[in-house]
């Protein structure tokens, strides 16, 4: 059996053991949450990590035929906002290769061997393409705050100074001055 | 950015519990210790702002003082515990609402996965229950028999500076938005546990600068942000210079504290300065103009939001009561009331117990429709959207909802006119009246359901920009749901906070969407008398047909 085979057959369970490595890094109580299948407005961040695991899994399966873009981003927006130091937030996606050896062992073959650095590459790839989002949604949110500072937004969020204050600061320091 | 150790990177990648397992880490919350880092809490009141708030209120803000989060010294007063056990007491006898919930609650979970910040988060600590297990430990330890005697066995637990820290971030991640309250079979607001436990934390000193601050500026000069009557009048005629450029018509209908107006308008301070509030109060202004409203707004009492409600009961009273002063003052026969948040939830739920009732006031009455507001018999107090609800129905107004073509529209219910004073089909009437393309984000998403914008209560601030971007992300991820279902262009909402707020949630999640008050809908839509031809809405953004 060729590997892509063996992915294909095995999907459901390597995508939920995937699923389960960055569930696991949530406490127990809310793990068990997560994890359910429920409405997706119910459980935005459960539907988000799902959506986001399987895409990957069925890109590294089948290739360009499945447009990864938009899923990817998404999940790396999520993963951007978790207060955790980017190696940590990203471990989870080389867990995939650990996994497949796991699940597949018993199916392994000399064929299975040859093609495994070629699904390793591929996987490396997805990393360094999530990596990129994932510092993009970071860059993202500091532009976010910028704005909010810019716009005046700041002056309800923030609480900065109000524009008759700072009209009195520039008059002062024009006095300074001269 | 921490430094990361190659060699334990790769340890922890591969040997790590739930790396290889799937395991989870299984300890019971209550030996989980809060941590403080740089982007999860708001930072702490500045020394002067609590000693402001001392002087008026006093022994309700604790010593002024300046304390660092992170630090492990809080410089709390050394009978720190006694104040803050003793406050309990104080309000299990004066709040029987307060009683209640800490004794009813039995923990049957059904409030437990409707918190935005849980679902946002995943921490289990912003389950509803568990938050208010928080606090529910210490009253079992001190006020129970059986806490009392049995300890931890019956959920109890000794008040200590690790429970102190504790509280602090998860009452600073609520924000009162009451939607599990909707869930629990008992009727328990967990958001007023939670004024209670802020309540409590600021008779320490525990306290956030964004709170304490705009309450301050409210108290002072009459707004959050601290702007003197002269400014404040000089921003709002500004957007007349806007609005004229747009309708090519000088209105000159706004008046500022003019005695015997029949209307006294209050509105949150930020549609005078913000965007994208300024472009609600242009569609406010317009709305006066186009049915000739007698209305006058007052400087004095130039803020709708309530801070006080996001300190203590006290000075949520003072700022409340500043309004019906100024109403009292300028003898008016009613107020209307602009699209704020939690001016609403305050005047719905507190004001007739803390200042009502009005009785100086008229039942609020339409001089257009004649429609009488039963609904505010007590507090004669109107909210925008009624008020244009009720043009609308009898047919008031002329409109013309194509110059709202180039928005597809869909209304975030905000939490406090929505759950707070039960507003729910208003705000759609008028929007369906303004605009041809409305679209409902999905139905646990909205009305009573709906998700907060993640950033209310004073957690709008800019520090904790990561922690609102998760307790946004439940309401984000209905707004892309509609966005990708139907093009959806426009978010719009009766909230000042929200307009705010739902901004940078958008440009995160969904940068395609803008954010808008309703009351902008509508001035798009008015056709005035005499106006020019209208090429671009009141954001000077084209309208369909005039682009390029």
């Amino acid at each position: 059996m060729k590997l892509v085979e063996l992915l294909a057959q095995k999907e459901d369970v390597l995508v939920q053991k995937w699923l389960g490595l960055v569930l696991g890094e949530y406490p127990a109580d809310a793990v068990r949450f997560l994890g359910k299948k429920a409405d997706q407005f119910a459980n935005p961040l459960g539907h988000n990590y799902s959506t986001g695991v399987s895409g990957m899994f069925r890109s590294l399966r089948v290739g360009e035929e499945f447009e990864l873009g938009p899923v990817l981003e998404q999940l790396m927006k999520v993963r951007a906002v978790q207060e955790q130091i980017p190696s940590k937030s990203l471990a989870f996606l080389f867990g995939i290769k650990r996994i497949v050896r796991h699940e597949c062992r018993k199916e392994w073959t000399a064929e299975i061997e040859q093609e495994w650095p070629e699904f390793e590459a591929r996987v490396d790839g997805l990393a360094l393409q999530a990596f990129d989002l994932f510092m993009a949604s970071r860059e993202r949110l500091f532009q976010v705050r910028l704005r909010e500072l810019q716009s005046g937004s700041y002056l309800i969020t923030d609480h900065m100074k109000c524009p008759s204050a700072m009209v009195r600061e520039e008059k002062k320091r024009q006095k300074t001055e001269s | 950015m921490a430094d990361t150790k190659v060699g334990q990177m790769s340890e922890d990648v591969v040997k790590a519990p739930s790396m290889m397992t799937g395991a989870v880490p299984t300890k019971d919350w209550m030996d989980v210790p809060a941590v403080f880092k740089p982007g999860n809490y708001c930072y702490p009141g500045k020394e002067e702002m609590a000693a402001y708030h001392n002087k008026n209120l006093p022994g309700l803000f604790g010593e002024s003082r300046t304390w660092l989060v992170e630090s492990d010294d809080w410089l709390l007063p050394e009978n720190w515990k006694e104040i803050i056990i003793q406050g309990i007491k104080e309000r299990l006898d004066k709040f029987r609402s307060f009683k209640i919930f800490m004794d009813c609650c039995v923990r049957c979970g059904a409030c437990a996965d409707k918190c935005h910040f849980f679902l946002g988060t995943g921490d289990p600590k912003n389950m509803p229950v568990l938050r208010a297990e928080l606090l529910r430990s210490v009253y079992r330890n001190e006020f129970t028999k059986a806490g009392k005697i049995l300890g931890r066995l019956a959920g109890a637990r000794e008040m200590t500076f690790g429970v102190l820290k504790e509280w602090f971030m998860y009452f600073y991640q609520c924000t009162e938005c009451r939607r599990c309250s909707v869930f629990c079979p008992y009727g328990i607001d967990t958001a007023e546990i939670t004024m209670m436990a802020r309540e409590i934390l600021h008779l320490v000193g525990v306290n956030t600068n964004w709170i304490l601050e705009p309450a301050a500026n409210s108290n002072r000069t009459g707004n959050h942000l601290g702007l003197q009557p002269h400014t404040f009048k000089e921003n709002a005629e500004f957007l007349l210079d806007d609005i004229e450029e747009v309708t090519g018509l000088r209105l000159n209908s706004l008046t500022f504290n003019r005695k015997g107006a029949e209307i006294l308008f209050v509105i949150p301070s930020a549609d005078v300065f913000a965007d994208p509030g300024i472009f609600t109060f242009m569609g406010y202004l317009l709305l006066f103009d186009h049915i000739g409203l007698d209305y006058t707004i007052s400087t004095y009492s130039s803020e709708g939001g309530n801070f006080g409600l996001f300190t203590n009961n006290e000075l949520m009273k003072k700022l409340n009561g500043k309004m019906y002063a100024e109403a009292k003052r300028l003898g008016v026969k009613w107020i209307l009331g602009g699209e704020c948040g939690h001016m609403w939830r305050v005047l719905h739920q507190y004001m007739d117990t803390m200042n009502g009732p009005a009785d100086f006031l008229e039942v609020p009455k339409s001089p257009i429709t004649g429609t009488v507001f039963e609904n505010a018999a007590s507090t004669k107090m109107v909210h925008i959207s009624e008020f244009t609800a009720d043009l609308i129905k009898h047919n008031k107004l002329k409109l013309d909802p194509s110059r709202n073509n180039h928005r597809k529209v869909t209304f975030h219910d905000s939490c406090n006119p929505a759950r707070g004073m039960g507003m729910l089909d208003e705000p759609r009437e008028v929007i369906k009246a303004v605009c041809n393309n409305f679209y409902e984000m999905p139905e646990n998403t909205i009305r009573e359901q709906t998700f907060c914008c993640g950033s209310g209560t004073g957690l709008n601030t800019g520090e904790i920009m990561d922690l609102r971007m998760k307790g946004g992300l439940p309401r984000a991820n209905a707004v892309k749901h509609v966005r990708d279902k139907f093009g959806v262009n426009t978010l719009s909402c009766v909230c000042a906070i929200d307009r705010a707020t739902l901004l940078a949630l958008m440009q995160y999640w969904n940068p395609d969407v803008e954010v808008c008050g309703v009351s902008e809908l509508v001035g798009n839509a008015l056709i005035m008398e005499g106006e020019k031809e209208r090429e671009t809405g009141l954001r000077f953004e084209p309208l369909e047909g005039s682009e390029g």
